[in-house]
């Protein structure tokens, strides 16, 4: 029996095709091919680099979870480590972007371990000025708000 | 091209993105990033990121430490400890933010109680010839504290601390002080009564408060409570029943009705010299174990108000013969795991150590030494060095032990301050 297959269109017009069962991990996909049949869909706040990211974590996901019966501990053990080294190797702007993609497309698992490895990084700066150059955030406060807060928030580790 | 577009994106997350985000660091460390910007400061505030942290965490069990009672001229004493749950993510238990005292690191201070997660502290401030005492009621980790007022008695002695809680926000506490002094009415009158002066931190201010029992009580209260969902259980004995078991007398703190009534609970047991029996509570249950002849009972106090059909207590599982199960050693129950009433913890006097129960698998472990236990996730610490000191002390070793449980919230909440 033939695999069904769907086309997702990324922001620059590149297609790809993925079976459908890999795409279903997003909740929006699964929505959208049940509603919208035999479409391809158009994605277009996604670039092609961020989506092919997206569907080669998804693959990963899919082809473990129908591994057969054996899905033992060892193998989402191999799983977790897999998504471990998958975001370790993504820069910090574009685990940013795959990071929204999840939150986007509604892919738990994947918006889970993107943002776990942001807040591991955002824990792994020393101060606030280390986090604001890291995520390039504007410091919106004055000195003496700064202070204000510091006082509020004395903890002592 | 591409980089642009990133960098506007990188400065501005959506508020979605920015919570789902700090909900996944430890709580200990989430407020120093109120100062990040604006933004952040505003989504860590909010009641929309503190649900959305509690859900996260709602599987991960708080650090605790299982705590002895305030003891003059005794240093603070931790029985067991446990850290390293993921929600905190302390490097050490929740005992050792007790020491120093910040407030006032150079004084002695003591260990009154805690109730969800806010301990109050009594410590002796000043020099050498002129020392006073403050009571202080606060966060250890935020090292947030409220210091509460003398008390308009001085002949009063720290008894416990409750709280209020609503929807797992603590929104008010109690300061509890039994009174000591002896005056009118006559003492036989008295024992019908725990006289006590109650601080709530609604009004600022302390309350003499005086719940009549229907039964003359020996000691009127001054007994070591157990403190659970704003009401206190402490052990007594019957003035009228001396060689009895004891009851545990109740107050609630919060309760509109029986706002002038002590409830009396019978315990279990026959009356024997030798039970060996502790209060403790775990999973939002009064717990109280005793050890008689080997065998062990753990028993849950039942939810129901009505006591009419007698029976208070249920047994949480079948009895342990500890012969049985090659554990013949001559126990007293410390406490039970707040999370796991199958987890009990004991003092055994003939090895002097604290020991670890399983009810589970019925295995016993001896601690002979204080011991660090580190697993994968967690980490436990089994003080008997310590824990000698006030197990050698017990006076009547049939009395019922209380240990207080400070237990680490499922929240950071600022501790409740009374009305400027």
């Amino acid at each position: 029996m033939s695999k069904k297959m769907i086309v997702l269109k990324s922001s620059e017009g590149v297609s790809f095709v993925v079976e459908e069962a890999v795409a279903r991990q997003s909740k929006i996909i699964s929505f959208l091919v049940e509603e919208f049949p035999d479409r391809e869909l158009p994605l277009t706040n996604m670039t092609s680099e961020i989506l092919r990211k997206t569907i080669e974590y998804c693959k990963k996901h899919v082809v473990e979870d129908d591994g057969g019966g054996d899905s033992s501990s060892s193998s989402s053990g191999d799983l977790k480590e897999w998504d471990v080294k998958f975001v370790a190797e993504i820069d910090q702007p574009r685990l940013m972007d795959l990071l929204m993609a999840a939150n986007y497309l509604d892919i738990p698992s994947l918006l889970d371990v993107t943002c776990q490895k942001v807040a591991d990084t955002i824990a792994a700066c020393n101060d606030e000025k280390e986090i604001r150059a890291t995520f390039n955030i504007e410091n919106d406060f004055t000195e003496e708000e700064v202070e204000a807060i510091r006082m509020e928030n004395q903890y002592p580790i | 091209m591409e980089t642009g577009r990133r960098r506007r994106r990188g400065s501005s997350f959506p508020d979605a993105i920015v919570v789902e985000i700090i909900a996944r660091l430890p709580l200990r460390s989430i407020s120093r990033f109120k100062s990040v910007c604006k933004q952040w400061r505003s989504l860590i505030e909010s009641s929309y990121f503190r649900s959305l942290f509690v859900s996260l965490h709602r599987n991960s069990s708080s650090s605790w430490s299982l705590m002895f009672p305030i003891k003059f001229q005794y240093p603070i004493t931790e029985a067991i400890g446990f850290h390293g749950c993921e929600r905190w993510d302390l490097p050490k238990s929740p005992a050792s933010y007790l020491t120093p005292f910040q407030p006032y690191p150079n004084g002695d201070h003591y260990y009154v109680d805690s109730s969800h997660g806010l301990v109050w502290i009594e410590a002796n401030v000043g020099t050498d010839g002129y020392v006073k005492t403050k009571s202080f009621v606060g966060n250890p980790i935020s090292q947030d504290w409220v210091e509460i007022p003398p008390p308009p008695d001085p002949l009063t002695k720290p008894s416990s601390l409750v709280t209020r809680v609503v929807n797992g926000v603590v929104s008010s506490f109690k300061v509890v002080r039994t009174c000591t002094k002896i005056i009118e009415p006559r003492p036989r009158e008295r024992r019908y009564a725990w006289r006590m002066y109650v601080y709530s931190s609604e009004t600022g201010a302390w309350a003499f408060r005086t719940p009549r029992s229907p039964f003359p009580l020996r000691r009127a209260g001054s007994n070591r409570p157990l403190n659970l969902n704003g009401m206190l259980y402490v052990w007594e004995k019957r003035q009228d029943d001396l060689t009895g078991t004891g009851v545990l007398v109740s107050h609630d703190f919060y309760g509109e009705d029986d706002y002038d009534q002590c409830r009396i609970i019978p315990l279990p047991v026959s009356d024997n010299k030798h039970v060996r029996r502790c209060s403790s509570s775990s999973g939002g249950d009064v717990i109280y174990v005793e050890i008689l002849y080997q065998r062990l009972k753990v028993w849950k106090l039942k939810n129901s108000n009505n006591s009419s059909d007698g029976e208070w207590w249920q047994l949480t599982r079948e009895e342990i013969n500890m012969a049985s199960v090659g554990f013949d050693v001559n126990c007293f129950p410390l406490g039970v795991n707040p999370f796991d009433t199958d987890l009990i913890y004991l003092w055994s006097r003939q090895h002097s150590c604290v020991v670890s129960g399983n009810l589970r698998t019925q295995e016993f472990t001896l601690h002979q030494e204080t011991e660090t236990l580190i697993g994968s996730e967690d980490c436990w610490r089994l003080n008997t060095s310590d824990s000698k000191k006030h197990m050698e002390a017990i006076y009547d070793p049939a009395s019922v032990i209380t240990l207080s449980q400070f237990v680490l919230p499922q929240w950071m909440d600022p501790v409740p301050r009374p009305p400027n």
